[in-house]
């Protein structure tokens, strides 16, 4: 499902975002530093400050980095000739494979970022969780359920995050989008139960399948 | 062990646990932990030779006993497999509520940045409770069984419990026990059955919480 993903040179913001990203997930948010964000990134100290005024809006810039791959990726395979679940079926492939290909936004996403940061970070990721959560109880809509348990989605997401969280605490990044079938499985199946869970982890298996090998 | 080393050790775990709930495990002292608890430093060194870590170690192994001892206490076998299932997840919510500085300890800092030894007394209670789960395969009609629906299944319920801890509604845990039975069950046994047993764990006459303790 990868695409051409040729990407311009990173500019210096890109290289300390990233720079940003690999600390917080080394060392954990208290030791950032932005000598040491500059020294990773090979830029100047006066570069980083141009570029951001303080640590905490380095680390707020760094968290909305896969909140922001994981909109564009949803956005990007959303069509109206597709069900709203084949399509999210289809993002958590290409979300997947985002992943496999950052691992270190992908554990700033899921493991660093969650720890103690300060309250303007944190609610950058509380928002996208949000909108995450949202994006999944709208599969509601598509439900024949005669009851709608509270919570689902916060639920739903808990359980496919539990699926690749392992993998990423292992750093087995590589293997990501191979889990999308158990990902797909434990986000669909609360809402539109185990046969449309199973049809859809089916097309996201396929989708995996037609990858070339890396 | 004697009562009398218990107590001191007792309230270390507990000190350690609410002081990392408060500033997380990097900020804390071994000083503070001792202060927090009472207890002589000297004393601590002897009951936890390793320090702040060997303190977190048996905070950690605390809650995990605890879920693991809940599960445990609810299950009968004058109860069906699923009434099984209903009791024990709401005992280990009654037990995550009266400890929530333990609770916010194993269900959401050890997920975190911890070090590696708490990592691994989470992960093998992880384990534990998976293995558990995936029992429940056995009274599914599903013709196909998808990998890590165990592992999905406890990470959802866990999703639940984190958002409550988080927001320090501790206290009110038990009360999401028919959102944790959906969760549980609708990956094994379908949306119809898993809605059936969410209403019954609603219904069902279960014991009140114990009081809170900790924070």
């Amino acid at each position: 499902m990868r695409g051409d993903r040729a990407l311009p040179a990173a500019t210096e913001r890109d290289r300390a975002l990233r720079a940003t990203a690999e600390l917080w997930s080394e060392l954990g948010y208290e030791r950032l530093s932005a000598p040491s964000i500059s020294a990773r990134a090979g830029i100047d100290a006066k570069a980083f400050a141009n570029i951001f005024a303080e640590v905490e809006a380095a680390a707020e810039a760094a968290i909305e980095v896969p909140l922001a791959a994981v909109v564009t990726v949803v956005a990007e395979l959303y069509s109206p000739d597709r069900s709203e679940a084949e399509s999210y079926a289809m993002a958590v492939v290409g979300i997947l494979e985002w992943m496999a290909d950052n691992p270190a936004y992908t554990y700033l996403g899921y493991i660093a970022g969650r720890q103690m940061a300060p309250p303007r970070v944190h609610s950058v990721y509380e928002s996208g969780h949000q909108f995450l959560v949202a994006m999944l109880e709208r599969l509601w809509a598509s439900s024949t359920l005669t009851e709608q348990p509270a919570r689902a989605g916060l639920a739903a997401l808990g359980a496919a995050e539990a699926v690749v969280r392992r993998e990423i605490v292992a750093g087995r990044f590589a293997r990501l989008p191979a889990l999308a079938p158990d990902f797909v499985y434990g986000a669909i199946t609360p809402f539109l139960g185990q046969e449309e869970g199973l049809r859809l982890a089916e097309l996201s298996r396929q989708l995996v399948k037609e990858e070339p090998p890396r | 062990m004697n009562s009398q080393d218990d107590e001191p050790r007792d309230r270390l775990i507990a000190a350690v646990a609410s002081l990392c709930t408060e500033r997380g495990y990097e900020e804390i002292t071994e000083k503070e932990i001792a202060a927090r608890a009472g207890v002589p430093r000297a004393r601590m060194a002897e009951l936890f030779p390793g320090g702040k870590e060997d303190c977190l170690v048996a905070a950690e192994n605390k809650i995990l006993l605890d879920v693991v001892g809940a599960v445990s206490q609810g299950y009968s076998a004058d109860r069906s497999e699923w009434d099984n299932v209903i009791h024990g997840v709401h005992r280990v919510l009654q037990v995550v509520a009266s400890i929530p500085d333990f609770a916010y300890l194993g269900y959401v800092f050890s997920r975190q940045m911890a070090p590696g030894r708490i990592r691994e007394i989470n992960e093998t209670g992880h384990h534990m409770l998976e293995a558990m789960l995936e029992r429940g395969w056995a009274y599914s009609d599903s013709t196909e069984q998808p990998g890590c629906t165990a592992l999905g299944v406890l990470g959802g319920a866990q999703a639940l419990v984190r958002r409550e801890l988080a927001a320090g509604r501790a206290e009110q845990l038990p009360e999401i026990l028919p959102e944790c039975v959906y969760i549980a069950t609708v990956p094994f046994l379908g949306q119809a059955e898993a809605l059936r047993l969410a209403r019954r764990a609603r219904e069902l006459s279960l014991p009140a919480a114990p009081a809170s303790r900790g924070r």
